[in-house]
Formats: C-alpha cells, structure tokens, sequence
C-alpha cells in the first residue's frame, strides 16, 4: 500500500511514540515531571491525593516535600524526579517534623485553623528544656527555630551538624485568632 | 537542480515548473517524475511516425504552461506538509538508533528488564524446604481493592517457637495493577494488628507486624506481611493499613492444632 505523506508522518509519529513508549517502560517507568512523581507516590503509598505542606532542598541530599491527605502526614525525600524515601510523619492532624533545609530547626503542620503556635521541646541527652514561637509560613504551618545553646551528641552547634532522627520530645500548643489555646499535643 | 541526467530538451520547460514549488527538497524528484512523463509522452508520438525533433516539440506543446503545471505541483507539495515529514522521518530515525544503542547496552551489561518477573512474580517465602510439621498453612482472606491495587493473599503460614513461646504468622500476598507504571504498594511502616486478645502490633515495637515495600515490579508485585510474637492462643489477627484503611483478619489455630 501506497501511503501518501500525510499517512506517512502519521506512521512515523506513531512509531517515534511507540519506541518512547517502550523505552520508558524498559527504563521502569521514572516519573517525567515532579507533578507526576508524587501523584505515582501518592497512589503507591495508597493515598488518594496529596496535597503539600511545603517543599524544601536538603542540603546535599536532594528535596524533601511534606504531604498531606486527611490528617495524615508524609515526608518525601526525592532527588530530580527520583523518590528515595517516603516515611509517615504524623497522624491525628498534626505533624512535628525536623526541618531538612536548617539542621536544628522544626516544622510543625496542622490541619485546624491555627493562628500562632508554640513547642517546648528538648534533645534527650540535654537537661534543659526550651520554649519556641512559631514563625508562621502560612496555612497553618510554622517553623520553630533551634535555639542558640541547642547542641548535637558531640557538642558542636546543633544548626551545624546533620539533624538525626527521633531525639526530641516536644510539647506543641496551637492557638486560635483570639489567642484560645486549640490544641495540645505531646511526642 | 542538479539535471545533468535529463534530456536537454526538458531542461527549460522543468526548471520553469519546479522552480514554482516551494519545497525545495521535493525538486528533484518532481523533474524526475516530469521527464519521464515527458520521455513517454515523445516515444508515444514517435511510435506513431513523428520524428525526434517534432516530437519534441508537440511534447512540450501538450505539457502546457510550466508556470501553471509547477503551481499546481506547489498546491500539491505544500513546504509545511513536507517539513513535518522530514522532521518526522529524523525522529523516527533518532529514536531507533538511540534504541537500539540503548538495547544493545542493555544486552551487553545484561541489564535487560525481568518482564517475567513482572507479569508473575514468585513468592517471597517458599515453605517447601521445611517440615510439614514446623508449620501450619491458614486460609487466606478474600482479596480485596486498595487504591489502584487489587491485593490478594496467596499465603498464610503459622509456626510457633516453642522455646519462646511465641508464635509467628507469615503471609505473602499478590498485588496487581493495570497502571504498569506503578511499583508495588507500599506496607512497612503503615501496617498495624490487634489480635482477639487486644495485643498491639507495630512496626518499630515488639511485638512486631512489618510488611515489605514496594519492589520495582510492574503489574504485578509479591509482597509480605510479617507478623511475630503472637502469646497465648488469639483466635484472630487483624491487620490493618493505617491510611489506606483496610484491614485483613487471619483466623488462627486453635488448641491442638495450634501447636503444629
């Protein structure tokens, strides 16, 4: 069969599309674009939607994004269009997390209507305890930064060491416009 | 255009008609296709007794206007069609030698995909080396939907550790998908239990439920769950997903039969 030009650029886009195709498949499917890469976490990990909470570079490691469907809190750790790592952080509404883009820092997430928040917090090898506004990043989201006397096991700056996980036990009061105390979480 | 082939004696009239379309790539086929018209055309007429020169020139006489015939070629090759064919035929031929510098890589490094492995993947525990006695295989609960997954299991096994005094529940499961692009669901550190005796089971604290996270199949994945020290004898298990919300029970041997 005599294929006329039309035809044939029509052939030629569908085998181009196919050899792609195939060869995206072979590659195992990578996301192309980041849009793309959390809606397949999404779905992996069984969650319908996600909607972010903030995204933030960790410093020679890649990006972290936090996530949230529901009540329920996730931290992604992709590099380019890979997923590294997915982990739940919080449950019940509220998630305390340490902040990847300042070593020191914590972020904490709600899904209530929180005008201002504050945390007491301590690393569990120090004595002291401290008490941190929140500085708020806008839906109902706030970044605790580490207090100065706040040092790692070795004793350097705690803002200059890498953040190890699960070390803190933290007291989060959120507050509503008027300054009422709407929740209070411990962990 | 290059006509050192061609008669002399087309040579003005194609040049003229060519020279009107505008896609220039197409020319010297075109005055290719012209001439041969043109030569059948004069040994048509020459059968009939013309001699060359006369010939000829009726030829050319019955070709009509080159200007007309090279702008009716024109409407027939139009510069945005032909464009879009070339560009298509680079593509295709970018993509295949990219493939196949790319497959034969692959083959070369033997890093070709396990398709196999993805339509049907094994098991993750294979209980055929062990005693019929050192364990004990369950009914599987029904399949289910989660998400873009149906789950089903394929495998429940219970064993117990007499010296521990614990028992252990494994069980492998089958996830399948039409979305091929996407791994295997995620378990670890989502799942949860609660037995009839109101125990507790987590990922990080004994006693332990875990599960397997996604691996790189498509379509199909094997997954497990894993659930270790179980005390005394609860007649169930449930398993729970505790953001995709479903939960599993495992009925468990009772009495005697318990003790495999």
């Amino acid at each position: 069969m005599r294929l006329n030009r039309k035809q044939k650029i029509v052939r030629n886009l569908l085998v181009a599309a196919l050899c792609l195709i195939l060869a995206w498949v072979w590659a195992g499917c990578p996301p192309l674009t980041r849009g793309m890469m959390l809606r397949q976490a999404a779905r992996e990990n069984l969650v319908p939607v996600w909607e972010q909470v903030c995204d933030e570079p960790w410093p020679d490691r890649g990006r972290v994004v936090y996530l949230r469907c529901g009540g329920d809190y996730w931290q992604l750790w992709y590099k380019g269009m890979e997923v590294v790592r997915t982990d739940l952080r919080g449950t019940g509404g509220i998630m305390v997390a340490p902040s990847r883009e300042t070593a020191g820092d914590l972020l904490a997430a709600t899904n209530l209507d929180a005008a201002s928040a504050e945390i007491t917090w301590n690393i569990r090898w120090q004595e002291e305890t401290w008490t941190v506004a929140g500085e708020p990043l806008g839906d109902a989201l706030f970044r605790f930064p580490a207090p100065e006397g706040l040092t790692a096991k070795d004793g350097t700056r705690l803002r200059d060491s890498v953040w190890p996980e699960r070390i803190f036990d933290y007291t989060l009061r959120l507050y509503g416009n008027t300054g009422e105390l709407l929740e209070e979480v411990s962990g | 255009m290059k006509d050192q082939w061609m008669d002399p004696a087309w040579r003005g009239w194609c040049g003229t008609a060519v020279e009107q379309v505008r896609f220039r790539p197409d020319h010297a086929a075109i005055a290719r296709e012209l001439a041969a018209h043109l030569e059948d055309h004069r040994a048509d007429l020459e059968r009939l007794g013309y001699d060359r020169s006369l010939a000829t020139e009726r030829t050319l006489r019955a070709m009509g206007d080159p200007v007309a015939v090279g702008r009716a070629l024109d409407r027939a090759h139009k510069p945005a069609l032909g464009w879009l064919w070339k560009a298509s035929r680079w593509l295709v031929m970018l993509v295949l030698a990219v493939g196949l510098l790319t497959g034969c890589s692959a083959v070369w490094n033997r890093q070709l995909p396990d398709v196999a492995a993805w339509l049907d993947p094994e098991l993750v525990h294979s209980w055929e080396a062990y005693q019929p006695q050192s364990f004990q295989r369950l009914t599987c609960p029904p399949p289910f939907r989660t998400g873009a997954y149906t789950i089903e299991v394929e495998q429940v096994v219970y064993y117990r550790e007499e010296e521990l005094r614990r028992g252990n529940l494994s069980i492998d499961l089958r996830s399948r998908t039409l979305k091929f692009w996407l791994e295997g669901p995620a378990l670890g550190e989502n799942l949860e239990a609660v037995d009839s005796n109101g125990v507790r089971y987590t990922w990080y604290q004994y006693p332990y439920v875990g599960g397997s996270g996604p691996n790189d199949g498509h379509f199909q994945n094997a997954m497990w769950i894993s659930v270790s020290g179980t005390e005394g004898t609860p007649a169930w298990i449930d398993i729970s997903h505790r953001t995709a919300g479903w939960t599993i029970r495992v009925e468990l041997p009772q009495g005697e039969e318990g003790t495999p």
